[in-house]
């Protein structure tokens, strides 16, 4: 429930990004050579002549029934044209965070469980370059290697899932390696980190000293009570990698919301820029709504506060 | 997590306090001068903010004309080679430098100067200034930030005014919280609440106390930040939407590179991006290599290899088993170490050391101690004298690094534990020897139900159906005196009482009804009502289940209570050991009388001050060589910091190590003549006075 402010906050500051907008808005939309009075009658159709609050609480309205506008570049409805697009973008955050997690957990979790071994400071090694190199730079040493020097790999293109999973996942390995790289280094610092924390504690100790073996002790104690801060990482991250598409599907050519929400950038298609700027953060509350679940069953102490 | 940085006023704020905050920064820089990695780091960093800032000076063309043929490949004219038009890789390269820093700096200076006072006042005020304040901040976190980036740097324009306030959207709301947890914790402390109390006024203890404390975890936080602040300008430019080309930035290079000569001449793209990632990486590693310098966060112990779940042995010539447990020492010398058939654990010249990062510390020395079956050994000492040490040792469970097992044998039946693997000692573990703890809060598993960690201490041992565990945990917690057991099977550790806890701790420990309890200052963190009913449970437990229990506690009390036998340590060594009656009675050791004087009794009339042992137990680097008590013993003379004390054993197996205590000492009445005021045993048995008739053990 605490989501609802919230989400409230957040959704007036999308709103707003339209009054950042230099100039009169109902020009802008009207276009060029319109007249004074089509101006005029584009304001009171948008509300643009109400105070700001407002048009908000109209803009919310027509939210709540997913309206949100029509695109001003192509004069579609903008929720068709995200529907569309959507799961491209979802099916490449979703294979980019299952990269992190198969990358960055086991990794994080052993070079916790024995800190200064090789793997250890491999993995330090391996996290240190995903937090330094930027995705669009991995992206493009990839493209570079696989995609044309030995053609392992289709470098740009998409396959729905739902026509051919196979093609789909060959197409997403290199988007979603990339993607997912940053957030595989944060997994590996941030288990290690909480694996080396947990290990030391006193529950860990007293569970060796009932006889536990290592897999019971490190694998079940350790690992569920290191996997809680982790969890709170990861959910936050959804974030990163949402926006992290708009670059990786502009690099390898995906049909997401990438492309479409920068492209509304740069031509200032207001509409477009709130609707999918929402819908990212709305997907990213959901995922932090789900990580809530989760920690409580992590973490009974949660469960109870809640 | 790197929210999370420790208490500014632990240890370092002390000193900074008294070195008037210098001390901290020199200290800080000195440690930062030992790590190579961020050395290196910065000198890169130097030499990149050298190049950016001379750029006009060193690079030879201009940024934006053909400076030679397109594409050349790299010469002495074109240290990098030229791009598609014939520019100079080199001269862009250092100008796209000059133009990610201007930026990175510009943001991540406006960002300390906002978010200081922001998070200063939400810190500090809390309320609702913070209420709000944090919603704020919740808000933009849960925006993708590189979308917001966009919006705003796309709405704006591509000026390099709106690239910055593009990133500072992104790079605020992080730092705001950072200063704010730390304003917090700053005003939670003791001192800035004596300050407030006594009128000081708010802007002055914000500036003196608070400021200062922020200090640190803001300059890790900058320098990453700005390295944060170079990753997003150069993906801003890259989209097109920060530094607009001609004029060169590492993004839009690499842009430029990526739609023109990808393919064609790798190489151009390769340098922004290496070019990018290194000044990155820096960033972080100097980020990285301040958080350790101001000890600020602990990325834990590194460059050592953890050993898990089993305590290092590492004794140079360790004899094997038998041959010292068949022959003991010559005649009745050797009363106290000679094997006894009702011995279940001998530990026998046990020595710990650890590991300090200055060479190993020796923190247990030549440890011996015999428990019996079914006896009841306290063990007692102040604090840092090595109980829990050698409790947490007979188990094989002190970590290593740093602790370490460097000479004597823990004998089970006459099974050496020190000769164990971790399998093996698994099997002692839970079945022959039990634990309990001090702090009954941390020592259950707060993401475990009590039944699971109840079932678990049976099914590590025996393969037992759940149900038949099930059933046998509900018996046990019946046993421990916890009512509606079944009904708290299914619940959590923090559902629990700091009592109740303990008692499933205990009953976790007796699941496989094992020979021997070892109760690591069990009662040391409940309420004195429930430690009195935690004492009254072992002992019954004791006595029915007819177990032996090393009972560890500095509580002299408690010991009276429960122990039969009682060994009293200081400083890493045991200085005293007797019958509980005949220690109470009669205590040989200054350092034991010291302890009973301390204590307080009903007998201690009323209005009589208890005497307090001046002085604290010296470090175990610090361990003198000869009597480690004689700094503190009005009766030390010249002798005894001399060499080491030997522990003498007397007929009776009674243990002392003193030189005064020698027969010979009777004269000077200190090993004999009681001292005034000393307690009696609760039994009000008379006291005998009886010389001890003491001899050198044979080691």
């Amino acid at each position: 429930m605490a989501m609802v402010p919230l989400a409230l906050i957040v959704s007036f500051a999308v709103f707003i990004l339209m009054a950042l907008v230099p100039g009169d808005p109902a020009r802008a939309i009207a276009g060029p050579e319109a007249t004074p009075e089509a101006i005029t009658a584009v304001r009171e159709e948008y509300h643009l002549d109400k105070p700001l609050i407002v048009q908000y609480g109209y803009w919310l309205r027509d939210a709540g029934t997913l309206d949100l506008g029509t695109s001003r570049a192509s004069g579609e409805p903008v929720v068709d044209e995200m529907a569309e697009r959507w799961p491209v973008t979802a099916g490449l955050v979703a294979a980019s965070a299952v990269v992190a997690m198969v990358v960055g957990v086991p990794l994080g979790v052993l070079a916790g469980i024995r800190p200064g071994r090789a793997l250890d400071n491999s993995s330090r090694l391996l996290a240190g370059i995903g937090m330094a190199v930027p995705n669009f730079v991995a992206a493009i040493v990839l493209i570079v290697l696989l995609g044309v020097q030995t053609r392992v790999l289709p470098i740009r293109g998409y396959v729905p899932f739902t026509q051919s999973p196979v093609d789909w996942a060959y197409h997403m390995v290199l988007p979603a390696v990339t993607l997912g790289l940053t957030l595989a280094a944060i997994m590996i610092r941030q288990l290690r980190a909480a694996m080396i924390d947990t290990l030391d504690s006193n529950f860990v100790r007293a569970a060796w000293a009932r006889g536990g073996s290592p897999r019971r002790v490190i694998g079940q104690h350790a690992l569920k009570n290191a996997s809680m801060p982790a969890l709170t990482v990861f959910g936050f991250s959804i974030a990163a990698l949402l926006g992290g598409t708009v670059i990786i599907e502009q690099i390898f050519s995906l049909p997401g919301l990438g492309p479409f929400v920068l492209s509304a950038i740069i031509g200032r298609d207001v509409p477009v820029v709130q609707a999918v700027t929402l819908l990212f953060v709305l997907t990213q509350m959901v995922v932090a709504l789900l990580i809530d679940l989760a920690y409580g069953w992590l973490n009974p102490k949660v469960r109870v506060a809640q | 997590m790197t929210v999370d940085v420790s208490s500014p006023t632990t240890g370092d704020g002390e000193d900074t306090r008294l070195a008037g905050g210098q001390g901290r920064f020199g200290r800080a820089f000195l440690r930062l001068r030992r790590n190579p990695l961020a050395l290196a780091a910065f000198g890169y960093l130097v030499i990149v903010g050298l190049a950016a800032a001379l750029a006009p000076v060193i690079t030879p063309y201009d940024y934006a004309e053909p400076a030679g043929p397109p594409l050349a490949p790299p010469s002495g004219d074109h240290w990098l080679g030229t791009d598609g038009l014939g520019r100079d890789v080199f001269t862009r390269l250092v100008y796209a430098g000059r133009v990610s820093l201007q930026i990175s700096l510009s943001v991540v200076a406006l960002a300390v100067l906002i978010s200081v006072p922001l998070g200063l006042l939400a810190g500090y005020r809390g309320g609702r200034v913070d209420y709000v304040m944090m919603r704020i901040c919740d808000a933009f976190a849960s925006f993708p930030a590189l979308i917001l980036m966009l919006a705003v740097a796309g709405i704006l324009g591509p000026e390099p005014r709106n690239t910055v306030i593009a990133l500072l959207v992104v790079v605020l709301p992080g730092l705001v919280r950072i200063i704010r947890g730390q304003a917090r914790a700053v005003r939670a402390e003791t001192f800035v609440e004596a300050s407030r109390s006594i009128g000081t006024p708010d802007w002055w203890i914000m500036a003196r106390r608070v400021l200062p404390s922020v200090a640190s975890p803001v300059i890790v936080q900058a320098t990453v930040l700005l390295g944060t602040a170079i990753l997003a300008e150069a993906g801003l430019s890259y989209l097109g939407l920060g530094t607009r080309l001609p004029k060169p930035s590492w993004g839009n290079m690499l842009r430029e590179a990526y739609d023109t000569t990808l393919f064609s001449e790798p190489l151009l793209a390769v340098f922004p991006g290496v070019a990018i990632a290194l000044t990155v990486l820096a960033f972080n590693t100097l980020g990285d290599g301040l958080r350790d310098a101001f000890g600020i966060a602990n990325d834990g112990p590194k460059g050592r290899s953890q050993r898990r779940g089993i305590t290092t042995v590492k004794v140079a010539d360790r004899p094997p088993a038998p041959a010292r447990a068949a022959s003991p020492g010559p005649g009745a010398a050797a009363a106290a170490s000679t094997p006894d058939s009702r011995d279940l654990l001998r530990v026998e010249g046990l020595r710990v050391e650890f590991d300090s990062g200055r060479g190993p510390v020796t923190v247990l020395e030549d440890l011996d101690l015999t428990i019996r079956q079914g006896e009841v050994l306290g063990l007692v000492g102040e604090s840092g004298c090595g109980k829990s040490v050698t409790a947490l040792a007979i188990n094989r469970l002190l970590p290593s690094p740093p602790g370490q097992i460097t000479a004597g044998r823990i004998l089970l039946d006459g099974v050496d534990l020190l000769g164990l693997s971790l399998r093996q000692m698994r099997r002692v573990r839970g079945r022959e020897i039990s634990m309990i703890f001090q702090d009954p809060m941390t020592s259950l598993d707060p993401a475990f139900t009590v039944g699971h960690h109840l079932v678990e201490a049976q099914r590590n041992h025996a393969s037992v159906d759940r149900a038949t565990a099930r059933r046998r945990a509900i018996e046990l917690l019946d046993l421990v005196g916890i009512p509606a057991a079944a009904r708290r099977m299914g619940q959590f550790p923090h559902e629990l009482s700091g009592g109740m806890r303990q008692r499933v701790m205990i009953a976790a420990a007796l699941a496989n009804n094992p020979r021997l309890l070892i109760a690591d200052e069990p009662t040391t963190a409940l309420d004195v009502t429930v430690q009195a009913q935690i004492l009254e449970l072992l002992r019954s437990l004791q006595q029915d289940l007819g177990m032996a229990m090393l009972f560890v506690t500095h509580d002299l009390g408690v010991i009276a209570d429960i122990a039969d036998r009682v060994v009293v340590m200081y400083a890493g060594q045991v200085v005293e050991e007797a019958g509980v009656h005949d220690l109470f009675a009669r205590p040989r050791h200054p350092y034991t009388r010291g302890l009973l004087r301390a204590m307080p009794s009903r007998l201690t009339p009323p209005g009589e001050r208890l005497a307090i042992i001046p002085g604290t137990v010296p470090l175990p680097q610090a361990f003198p060589s000869g009597c480690r008590f004689a700094s503190r013993c009005d009766h030390a003379t010249a002798d005894c910091a001399r060499q080491p004390v030997p522990l003498l054993v007397g007929a009776d197996g009674a243990r002392v190590r003193c030189l005064l205590a020698d027969p010979s000492a009777d004269a000077n009445g200190v090993a004999a003549a009681p001292l005034a005021g000393q307690p009696r045993l609760p039994g009000g048995e008379p006291f005998q006075p009886r010389a001890p008739r003491l001899t050198e053990e044979v080691r």
